[in-house]
């Protein structure tokens, strides 16, 4: 088998190659491939710049899904990116196809960075309840400024060569293919290895408005998301501390929202919708699941029920569960929503526990009746249609929990539990 | 400044900042040290030195462009990352420690210039290293000073924070018999006693303390830095200091966080000092 990196000299260029079809992921092999040819790179004494770039169809597209919640091997994906960084020689990074999450964070660490015209790079580590946990949070936000690292970061948006260009988070876009990128660099006149900008300073007022202003704005439209939160304290920190601190504040971020129940809940959902994908199963809105859902629930939501599911990112909007609910119950009893505060409310886990064995009941029912294809399909139909907040997985998977943890609220729910998401739909078994 | 090799005695401490040298030194001088000019040794890395009465504090990196000299110091994690021993005959150092087995690499002699109001000078040194990863995430050897009248200058040692002397150092290690067990080769005439949660060894002024990361969890109550992957870390040092008060005052005028510990000592976060948790003892 032939390596996944690999090492051309082409002095004064030594050009490390990446090869590790089909997304050039930064599996364990890539990483040991690495920590192989930097040194042989660094001592060569023919060459003056390293460039690292990858063959196939896209740049480093992400860290290996493969070793999701799974110890990794040495060197771990951080630890061969700050051995990037720490290179002695000027390193310059070629980028096409997809350069996203630990791919955009190995670019990162580099001094210079060029990107072919159709490119798209971006940080979607917050898609799965994460932050960028190799430099991403650090480095973005000194290159290109906070404002643009807080969009990147928060919406883990994906951004074309052109914009990053403008934002300064490429220094070139490569028209030409990386052949003429090469030959271009081969002949440039010795570069110097670049000093990035310090943090561990005064923050300017700017600085300071953009991180107020997209706190209100994950506040406002990402209630109960604990990811995007962590983004900005992330590159708040940036600014006032030096690299080092940082990199340790980031690690420690990443690792408290990696064991999270929300990151769990959302790299579920990615799995869900890969799967979904696959069998070109697509979620459509179910009202017909909501209205027996419905019948499991109390007649009328709490007041502070429903500021509570508010907070934790239920939507109310018509068509969702938490909207439906209060709907229904508002038009047929003719009152305004909400037991009179004398009834005693209950906390956000028994709340939550609630909705989701509602609905886990229902989609159950669905699902025995050739109705519906499987829970996790109902998952993502609750998330995508009915307001479910997607940093918790959907109803099947909250269900799920509450048996995994083994601390049911009381034995009735214990026996509800082993019914619905048990016998009648298989959730144990595929556990 | 005679140290037979046999009797431990810290001369210095590192600590690594990489490319972030004058970040590093603004971050020590708002602690209240005084930090020298910028020296750049004969092998490519570029120090500002705190230094005190015995001792001193190395914030050692590189400026851009000039890390290809020294490629291999850069491979350790930011932070505390030298633990370096007075000697005096690195020649006789070096048989006594390749005769006892360790991996040791031939000493290595090299210079930094220092600007004097007398004109520039040329501080020498030789030092005698270990080699591998004996000690983890970090160095550790011997340096000998031929010219210690350019180190130990009394105009670099008033530090408004009253710091007098580095008396303590502290390895978080998951396995503390392991940790230990290199130091018990270089030095083996020399006591290293089981205290709680590890071992302790005196080197001159310092207590050199090997713990549990639960043990220094709960001494520095969170402040020190302990490694996430389970690998041992240098975390901490303890500096002794003049008057309590002009620190307290010190630290409250330049908004640096800290931490009040039980016993009445004071300890600056990791994330306010490079990596380093600075611990101040009365």
């Amino acid at each position: 088998m032939s390596e996944t990196v690999q090492f051309e000299r082409r002095p004064p260029l030594g050009i490390v190659w990446i090869d590790n079809p089909p997304a050039n992921a930064l599996s364990a092999s890539v990483r040991r491939g690495l920590a192989r040819v930097l040194p042989e790179a660094e001592t060569d004494s023919g060459i003056d710049r390293i460039v690292i770039a990858c063959r196939g169809r896209s740049f480093v597209s992400g860290a290996d899904i493969k070793e999701f919640g799974t110890p990794s091997d040495a060197p771990k994906v951080a630890e061969i990116i700050e051995r990037v960084a720490a290179v002695s020689k000027p390193t310059f990074c070629f980028m096409h196809g997809y350069a996203l999450g630990g791919g955009l964070e190995l670019a990162l660490a580099c001094d210079w960075r060029a990107a072919e015209a159709n490119c798209r790079l971006g940080l979607p580590e917050v898609n799965l309840g994460l932050i960028p946990g190799a430099g991403g949070t650090q480095r973005l936000p000194r290159l290109v400024g906070v404002e643009d690292a807080l969009e990147l970061l928060v919406t883990g948006v994906q951004i074309g060569a052109e914009r990053a260009e403008e934002i300064g988070l490429v220094d070139d876009v490569a028209a030409n293919g990386i052949d003429a990128y090469l030959n271009r660099l081969a002949q440039a006149p010795t570069p110097d290895k670049r000093a990035g900008k310090p943090g561990a300073r005064e923050m300017t007022a700017n600085e300071q408005e953009a991180i107020t202003r997209w706190r209100e704005r994950v506040a406002r439209e990402m209630p109960g998301c604990d990811a995007p939160v962590a983004c900005i304290d992330a590159v708040d920190f940036a600014c006032r501390h030096l690299l080092c601190e940082g990199l340790s504040e980031e690690t420690r971020l990443f690792l408290k929202l990696h064991r999270s129940p929300q990151s769990k809940a959302l790299i579920y959902q990615f799995f869900a919708r890969q799967k979904a994908r696959k069998a070109q199963l697509y979620t459509r809105p179910r009202p017909d699941w909501i209205a027996v859902a419905l019948r499991e629930l109390p007649p009328l939501p709490h007041q502070t029920e429903i500021g509570m599911l508010e907070s934790l990112g239920f939507s109310k909007a018509p068509g969702s569960i938490l909207g439906e609910w209060v709907d229904a119950n508002a038009s047929s009893t003719g009152r305004e929503t909400g037991r009179p505060s004398s009834d005693p409310g209950t906390d956000e886990a028994g709340i939550v526990a609630r909705i989701s064995l509602a609905l886990a009941r229902a989609g159950a029912a669905l699902i025995e009746e050739g109705k519906a294809e499987s829970p996790e399909v109902l998952d993502l139909a609750a998330v995508d249609h009915h307001g479910f907040p997607r940093q918790l997985g959907g109803p099947f998977h909250q269900a799920r929990l509450l048996d995994e943890a083994g601390k049911p609220q009381d034995a009735h729910r214990e026996r509800q539990i082993e019914t619905v998401a048990g016998t009648r739909t298989g959730i144990n078994d595929a556990q | 400044m005679t140290h037979s090799s046999g009797i431990p005695a810290l001369d210095h401490v590192v600590v690594n900042v990489h490319g972030e040298l004058d970040e590093s030194v603004a971050r020590y001088e708002r602690l209240g040290f005084l930090v020298t000019e910028r020296g750049h040794h004969s092998l490519g890395s570029s120090n500002n030195l705190a230094v005190f009465q015995n001792t001193y504090l190395e914030l050692l990196g590189y400026l851009p462009g000039r890390n290809e000299l020294r490629p291999g110091l850069w491979v350790h994690p930011p932070g505390l990352s030298g633990l370096v021993f007075k000697n005096a005959e690195p020649g006789k150092l070096y048989d006594e420690l390749v005769s006892r087995g360790l991996p040791v690499l031939e000493p290595l002699e090299f210079s930094r210039p220092v600007d004097l109001p007398t004109g520039p000078e040329d501080a020498a040194f030789t030092v005698v290293r270990i080699d591998g990863d004996a000690v983890q995430n970090g160095r550790t050897f011997f340096c000998c000073h031929h010219t210690p009248e350019l180190v130990w200058r009394p105009e670099w040692q008033k530090h408004p924070n009253g710091a007098t002397d580095i008396v303590g150092f502290v390895i978080a290690t998951a396995d503390p018999d392991r940790a230990v067990s290199p130091f018990r080769a270089m030095f083996e005439n020399s006591p290293i006693l089981p205290a709680e949660g590890g071992f302790q060894m005196q080197a001159g002024t310092a207590r050199i303390e090997f713990l549990t990361p639960e043990t220094v969890e709960a001494r520095f109550h969170g402040a020190a830095l302990t490694s996430p992957n389970g690998t041992d870390r240098m975390v901490a040092i303890s500096l002794h200091t003049g008057t309590p008060r002009f620190l307290q005052d010190l630290l409250t005028r330049n908004e640096v966080p800290r931490i009040e510990l039980p016993d009445g000592s004071t300890v600056i976060e990791h994330r306010q000092a490079a990596n380093v948790a600075v611990h101040f003892v009365a």
